[in-house]
């Protein structure tokens, strides 16, 4: 176990999404609503809360569990106490995403790597290039084989038109970019 | 003729063309006149998790167009529904990822107030367009089909802010269904998540969960999934044979768009609906349709 950082429920309260976390009272609500933990109890919302909120940085923002949630806002739904448990998973991601580009955790779910191409793309285009950026996200992660379990899919979807093999873009792709640069530089 | 502006999204645009296609067919059938927004952008989806003040600015952009033409937005997809719905509360709220949001949007010269509403596709069936409104444009009533009702996660959560259903049990696609003629399944995953945004990041848990909700409608004898987002729908369509692999459960369950039922029992052709874009063939629920109820 590394060391306690009391500091770092603060960290989380200074990050867009993260203000509510004092207000759980560990009642476990968003833990029994939550289908994921239902799936795999090392997924724990209510735990990472705690662990926030006792200062356990290191576990947190180097588990590999949190890139499992799936954004369903059942958590957020029933909490009594309005946490907003959802918006405070992705805090989370955000956090150990950073500490990832600093090489202090090491994220395998891919699941990173998929928003930073998807982000990518919407900022160069101003839409996603759905069929491009999943192509390669499958082959960077699932090599050969990954792309031939998805060739049945795939053929049928392009016979039926639903594969555009060009990224459309949008005229005022200025605007996104501007909006992609403020955020991201004044954001954090 | 009632207006109102279409915000479809990069998925219905891209490749749920049968949603694309359904929407316009019926919107027209029921004299509604939609604009597809000027310009529109993608809204982040649920793919900028670690940065949402992105995905808020980039969704108030689109609510921004809307505005500025003048009409309420409708939306196709949960998703994207979401993140407008959320754009509009954080921004009009001047939360924290509401104000960095608004910072943003000023810099890159877009003026937004959160005026306009923002509606989800079955909040303006349902309140908009209404049961009596629907029950009128019915020809081919969908008499003997079992439907199991799936609404999905975003389209009702959180309530606070999607605000027009019941997040619990919801009601409006089970009703519209009915006064289509069909009969409606009693269908406890209806609000349960099919698990589309960790599809590319942990695909046991994805497909995991939808097969929870294919497996209670194929359980329950329904002939087909009635669904309102393109997310759901790629998973639940889409993505079945491969779940079907994976979990060694066989479903073959058809999955249509609401308003493809919609337009079936209005007296569309199946080509006017796009019945012939679904991954799991769609055309054998017209079988099921039984011919008596037909007018
Ligand atoms: S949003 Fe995430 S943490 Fe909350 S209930 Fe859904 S999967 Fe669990
Ligand atoms: S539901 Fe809310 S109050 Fe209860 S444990 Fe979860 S975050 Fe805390």
């Amino acid at each position: 176990m590394g060391e306690l950082d009391p500091g770092f429920k603060y960290e989380v309260m200074r990050e867009p999404g993260g203000e509510q976390l004092k207000m759980c009272f560990s009642c476990t609500g968003c833990t029994v609503s939550c289908p994921v933990s239902e799936i795999e109890p090392m997924y724990n919302p209510r735990r990472y809360i705690h662990q926030t909120l006792v200062g356990m940085r290191d576990e947190v923002l180097g588990d590999e569990y949190l890139w499992r949630c799936v954004q369903c806002h059942s958590c957020y739904e029933y909490c009594p106490q309005d946490v907003k448990v959802t918006e405070l998973i992705s805090v989370l991601r955000s956090l150990s995403e950073r500490e990832a580009k600093r090489g202090r955790v090491r994220i395998k779910n891919p699941l990173y790597m998929f928003e930073d191409a998807f982000a990518e793309s919407v900022r160069r285009h101003g839409r996603v290039h759905e069929s491009m950026v999943i192509a390669k996200h499958i082959w960077k992660t699932r090599g050969l084989k990954g792309l031939m379990e998805f060739m049945p899919l795939g053929k049928a979807m392009f016979f039926k038109g639903k594969i555009s093999l060009f990224a459309k873009s949008i005229s005022k792709r200025d605007q996104v970019q501007k909006i992609f640069d403020v955020v991201r530089g004044g954001g954090h | 003729m009632k207006t109102y502006s279409f915000y479809p999204g990069c998925f219905v645009e891209g490749s749920e063309v049968e949603y694309a296609k359904s929407c316009e067919k019926v919107f027209h059938e029921l004299g509604i006149e939609i604009k597809e927004l000027e310009d529109w952008n993608c809204c982040g989806a649920l793919e900028l998790t670690t940065n949402k003040a992105l995905v808020i600015a980039l969704s108030a952009r689109n609510a921004s167009i809307a505005e500025r033409m003048g009409y309420e937005c409708i939306v196709p997809c949960n998703i994207c529904y979401n993140n407008l719905k959320k754009a509009e509360h954080e921004i009009k709220n001047k939360t924290k990822v509401g104000e960095i949001a608004a910072k943003a949007l000023k810099k890159a010269g877009i003026n937004y107030e959160a005026k306009i509403p923002i509606r989800h596709l079955l909040d303006v069936l349902i309140n908009d367009v209404g049961i009596e409104e629907i029950k009128a444009h019915v020809k081919k009533p969908l008499s003997g089909l079992k439907v199991a009702p799936y609404y999905g996660c975003l389209v009702v959560r959180p309530s606070k802010i999607c605000a027009f259903e019941n997040p619990v049990n919801p009601t409006s696609m089970d009703n519209i269904l009915e006064t289509l003629g069909a009969e409606v399944i009693n269908f406890e995953h209806k609000v349960k998540c099919c698990g589309g945004s960790t599809l590319m990041g942990d695909r046991d848990t994805s497909f995991e969960l939808s097969a929870r909700i294919l497996g209670e409608a194929v359980r329950k004898g329904a002939d087909c999934i009635a669904v309102v987002c393109p997310m759901c729908h790629t998973m639940l369509d889409g993505q079945q044979a491969m779940i079907e692999n994976h979990t060694r459960m066989k479903f073959g369950i058809p999955v249509l768009y609401l308003t493809q039922l919609m337009g079936i029992a209005m007296g569309l052709s199946s080509s006017d609906v796009a019945l012939d874009k679904n991954i799991i063939p769609a055309e054998n629920i017209l079988n099921k349709i039984s011919k008596e109820g037909g007018v």
